[in-house]
């Protein structure tokens, strides 16, 4: 059998009849002389039945109808839940602007004592090296979120994930984020960064980036928005 | 930028009422958009849902979560709210989002092999591929590093850098599976090599640190 000369993109379009009549014309003339590509077409012809014997369009319909269901509801509870939400922003904008890692662009940060009293670590504060916090990161919409620790030597951490090197998926009903997390045993300034990305991220490019000096825009996805919070630890 | 909330500017029920004519795709209102019914989905899934899956059960290996990304691909489709690219066809619409969100979950386990640490781009040659001996493990690292190196990128511009990088698609290849021309596909590519060659030199150094 000839080696094969179309590639399979260009096969799904013709099987799918997604084609420009000049393209599909000149891919057929391909097809006469290529034994390969033919038996490629007819076994993508087959596959496809074979999908759709096995996976009709119900499945898909009925999470569409959910999805469409859940949005209507959403949007005949949006005018109730928007003057909510424009109260508590307000109420919340005036409690921690004085005291939170605000960032200009959107999200902010905001550290917990793990202890039984729960209490917040305003930005500044001094605080034990050895501390064990709990972090919340405030955002309007679902994404990905990492907190890292820079501390005066120049050393950076990654609190969370711990030691990972991919964000987590954030949700905004769920801001404070899972796990308790000691901080590093040095005394001294630690500035904690809050980063939240709408797309998966990876955090090793940002702690190279840290570690190095270097700006943060070119290792930071695109729509990343940071947060930071210095602490005095002893 | 996220994919999924960006809007595309396709009107799947008269995509729909095209599968016959294999015409490209009308622009179409919001209010269009939100009045796809259920027959019009099932139209566009019995005629683009094997491809696509197809497409991201090749870059995942796995049949359970290739069907994710069939759905998820149709689903983003329709409850996109933006604008893409005006006149695309259905078929390179879905093909990006289901490439651009099977190589999101690739990505998540990925780790850098530095198969394409020396990516670029030249306008008259396609990348070379492996030998058929070594082509099916070369092509899965290329993959991997390559979800690595599209972090951030546009859905059409790592769909491209994939055929291209990848897949061993030529610029020609590449305008016909996407509808883009070969200029555009040429710019596309050669601006994303220098991208991905400074980020991937980031990574060689920090994996030698």
């Amino acid at each position: 059998m000839n080696e094969r000369k179309i590639k399979d993109g260009l096969l799904e379009r013709l099987l799918a009849n997604d084609l420009d009549p000049a393209v599909r014309a000149e891919l057929a003339r391909t097809l006469e002389s290529s034994e390969a590509d033919r038996a490629r077409l007819a076994e993508l012809e087959r596959d496809s039945a074979a999908f759709l014997a096995l996976h009709p369009p119900g499945p898909l319909v009925a999470r569409f109808e959910e999805t469409t269901r859940r949005r209507s509801l959403f949007l005949r509870l949006a005018p109730f839940g928007l003057a909510a939400a424009a109260t508590a922003a307000i109420l919340l904008a005036v409690q921690w602007s004085n005291s939170l890692g605000v960032d200009r662009q959107g999200i902010q940060l905001a550290i917990y004592a793990a202890d039984d009293a729960g209490e917040r670590i305003v930005s500044k504060s001094v605080v034990s090296s050895d501390d064990a916090v709990r972090f919340l990161l405030e955002s309007a919409h679902v994404g990905y979120v990492a907190v890292l620790g820079r501390d005066a030597s120049g050393e950076i951490r990654v609190y969370y994930p711990k030691d990972g090197t991919a964000a987590p998926a954030y949700d905004p009903k769920g801001p404070m984020l899972p796990g308790v997390t000691e901080l590093a045993p040095n005394a001294g300034r630690e500035d904690l960064l809050g980063f939240f990305c709408p797309i998966p991220f990876d955090v090793a490019p940002i702690v190279e980036a840290l570690r190095a000096g270097e700006p943060l825009e070119s290792v930071l996805p695109a729509g990343t928005l940071t947060a930071k919070v210095p602490l005095q630890k002893h | 930028m996220t994919f999924a909330t960006r809007a595309l500017p396709l009107d799947p029920r008269a995509l729909a009422a095209r599968v016959d004519a294999g015409r490209p795709a009308l622009l179409a209102s919001r209010a269009q958009m939100a009045s796809l019914d259920n027959q019009a989905l099932a139209d566009l899934y019995r005629r683009f849902g094997p491809a696509l899956h197809r497409r991201a059960l090749s870059l995942l290996g796995d049949e359970q979560e290739a069907l994710d990304v069939t759905q998820e691909s149709f689903l983003a489709l329709m409850t996109a709210s933006g604008s893409l690219r005006g006149g695309a066809s259905p078929f390179t619409v879905l093909y990006q989002i289901a490439t651009f969100k099977a190589v999101d979950r690739l990505r998540r386990r990925s780790r850098w092999a530095g198969v394409l640490s020396e990516v670029a781009y030249d306008e008259d040659a396609s990348w070379p591929q492996a030998s058929a001996g070594e082509s099916d493990a070369r092509r899965v690292d290329a993959a991997r590093d390559l979800a690595i190196l599209t972090q951030g990128e546009k859905p059409q511009v790592l769909t491209a850098a994939l055929l291209y990088f990848v897949e061993g698609y030529t610029t020609e290849e590449i305008g016909q599976t996407l509808d883009l021309s070969r200029k555009t596909v040429g710019k596309l590519l050669a601006r994303f090599a220098q991208r991905a060659r400074d980020r991937s030199k980031r990574l060689k150094e920090g994996q030698a640190a």
